[in-house]
């Protein structure tokens, strides 16, 4: 589990598209929840938040933002592993919407 | 005989200096790039650059003959002067502003929005690309990666 400024990282919330995550971490923290292939960007804020917005924590909070599903075609990917298996599958919906289904088991 | 080749050329060079300043409010102007050439022959150019007190030393101008002395700042008129001689005493010279017009710039962002959070000043952004360029055990992980924030230290396994 990461340690924002000292601080302990219960103290550190975990957000997925601006939600908190309460359990954001596997394997007794060895591993997140999240699936890396479905993250576009992580943003570490450190401090309380005064710029941007109130996150309620003292040291500071981890946003994570998913990307968006495959517009052109529909894709199927999954993995096999010793740690992890995955399958996602994304796809367009017209032309401006878009889905993207991603699942793991630790 | 080489000591006699170099003495020449000693002789036929020469060390400028000076002081730029803005000729409206007369404050120092940095970085500004002096050049002096000879106005005849083919001896080398040489050149400076103005300090934070706008003074500069042009040292191995070319000497024995008429220079020409060019001074250019960024947001500056180019300055030109010619003298028969290299000025011994320092040079004083004033440029005059010369406002540089931009042209306009379109800027458009395409796809997601940013989120509030990450318009923080002290928000470290990892994106997809640097995600996947980080080490990994057994596999790519976000909340992992969060250690290469100078904020956050590595998590205790």
């Amino acid at each position: 589990m990461p340690f924002i400024r000292g601080g302990t990282s219960e103290g550190t919330p975990v957000l997925l598209d601006g939600v908190r995550l309460f359990n954001a971490f596997h394997l007794g923290g060895f591993l997140s929840a999240i699936n890396a292939e479905v993250v576009e960007r992580a943003t570490i804020l450190a401090g309380s938040g005064g710029d941007g917005m109130a996150i309620g924590s003292l040291s500071g909070a981890i946003d994570i933002a998913t990307r968006d599903g495959a517009r052109d075609e529909m894709r199927m990917a999954g993995s096999l592993g010793l740690a992890s298996s995955r399958l996602s599958v994304e796809g367009p919906i017209g032309s401006s919407v878009s889905y993207l289904f991603d699942g793991r088991r630790t | 005989m080489t000591g006699t080749a170099l003495l020449i050329v000693a002789m036929q060079q020469a060390t400028l200096s000076g002081v730029v300043r803005d000729s409206v409010d007369l404050e120092p102007i940095a970085y500004a790039q002096v050049t002096v050439t000879a106005t005849a022959g083919e001896a080398a150019a040489a050149a400076g650059v103005s300090d934070r007190y706008g003074a500069f030393v042009v040292p191995g101008a070319p000497g024995g003959g008429a220079v020409r002395v060019e001074v250019a700042a960024f947001g500056y008129a180019l300055w030109t002067r010619t003298y028969e001689t290299p000025p011994s005493e320092p040079i004083r010279v004033l440029l005059s502003p010369a406002p540089i017009g931009l042209e306009g710039l379109e800027v458009s962002v395409a796809g997601r929005a940013g989120d509030p959070i990450s318009l923080s000043r002290d928000a470290f952004i990892i994106d997809s690309v640097l995600l996947r360029t980080l080490p990994t055990i057994l596999e790519t992980d976000v909340l992992r990666a969060t250690a290469v924030s100078p904020s956050a230290s590595a998590p205790s396994d």
